[in-house]
């Protein structure tokens, strides 16, 4: 389980305390930055995302109730902003089908699959990435992506079955 | 490859790291936000104009903050704060006195040397707020896990720091 930040800097960040939104984004931007990278498979339009959905924190974070960890709330607010872009892009024709990431290793594999994973579709993919490659419950998810457990499990099995047959092909 | 075999892939993918400035990008983009809810810096020079406007704002807003702190006494235990929670709060409400402590000295005696009649609309700024303090204080004493009162107490010491930083910055830059 991710480590959450401590009450007291929720506090301040519901004061506005900009300091505290640093913590907040010292403890969480590695994962939040991952799953807005592999949603939109930019690295711009995941340091826009990640910009964007501090700034829904700052004004809505003073709702934040305690009820859902508040991980859970950070990346469900990533999502959305994801969904946003995604739509933006989508408007302006700018689907990138290339894919930009360099990783360090040369594996084909984890290329391949980083690609195929791209071309899933948005909710699909949201619901892999979170359970494959964060490590997510799939009840978690649910509670993220407002979707029932079951739409979760459909979508991850639904993933990975695309996912196999796009390999196959390569 | 197998099903299985993908999901421990996937596992196995690098976490990709953003540029080292994009919390300086992030940082930028709060502050704005949070200059954009406090009064434009344009307001000294007009002020005269937004002077009346903004009296009334503010006693309204003690007025109603007011009327609800002296409303919350013998509030139901689902606006108390735990034990633990409350701790942390002490905590956070001591990290603000202490900033403000370290501020307030600096600040205040330069007031006079701020543009224009920035000096006496800071000051009666702060004067509020301190009264603000003082009553959530003193209605704390009585009542102090009580959540409202613990945030409009922690809201008002945050707003006084922040107006005791802005007045360093605005004496730095003249």
């Amino acid at each position: 389980m991710i480590e959450q930040v401590n009450n007291s800097v929720i506090e301040r960040c519901k004061v506005g305390d900009i300091k505290a939104f640093k913590a907040v984004y010292e403890r969480y931007n590695s994962m939040l930055y991952s799953i807005a990278y592999r949603m939109l498979h930019s690295h711009e339009d995941a340091e826009d995302a990640l910009q964007n959905s501090f700034s829904k924190l700052y004004q809505s974070v003073s709702q934040y109730n305690g009820k859902a960890l508040f991980s859970s709330y950070l990346v469900r607010i990533v999502i959305n902003s994801c969904y946003d872009l995604l739509k933006k892009r989508r408007i302006n024709s700018e689907e990138l089908t290339d894919f930009e990431l360099v990783h360090e290793e040369n594996d084909a594999l984890k290329l391949s699959l980083e690609s195929a994973i791209n071309h899933l579709p948005d909710k699909m993919r949201a619901c892999f990435v979170l359970f494959a490659v964060e490590g997510f419950k799939q009840r978690e998810i649910a509670e993220m992506l407002e979707l029932q457990e079951g739409t979760v499990k459909a979508h991850v099995a639904a993933a990975k079955i695309k996912l196999q047959k796009m390999l196959a092909q390569v | 490859m197998e099903n299985d075999d993908i999901l421990k892939q996937a596992a196995k993918l690098k976490r990709p790291t953003p540029s080292p400035n994009l919390w300086q990008r992030i940082e930028r983009e709060l502050e704005q936000q949070n200059e954009a809810s406090l009064p434009k810096p344009t307001l000294k020079r007009r002020s005269f104009m937004y002077k009346p406007l903004a009296a009334a704002a503010i006693v309204l807003l003690i007025g109603l903050s007011s009327y609800v702190i002296f409303s919350l006494e013998g509030t139901p235990e689902s606006h108390l704060y735990t034990a633990s929670k409350l701790d942390d709060i002490r905590a956070l409400e001591q990290e603000y006195r202490k900033a403000i402590n370290d501020l307030e000295k600096e600040a205040l005696s330069n007031l006079d040397a701020l543009p224009e009649d920035m000096g006496p609309l800071y000051s009666a700024k702060l004067t509020l707020l301190n009264e603000q303090i003082e009553l959530c204080r003193s209605k704390l004493e009585v009542n102090p896990a009580n959540i409202h009162l613990n945030k409009y107490m922690l809201a008002a010491l945050n707003e006084k720091k922040e107006t005791l930083k802005e007045i360093l910055t605005t004496q730095n830059a003249g």
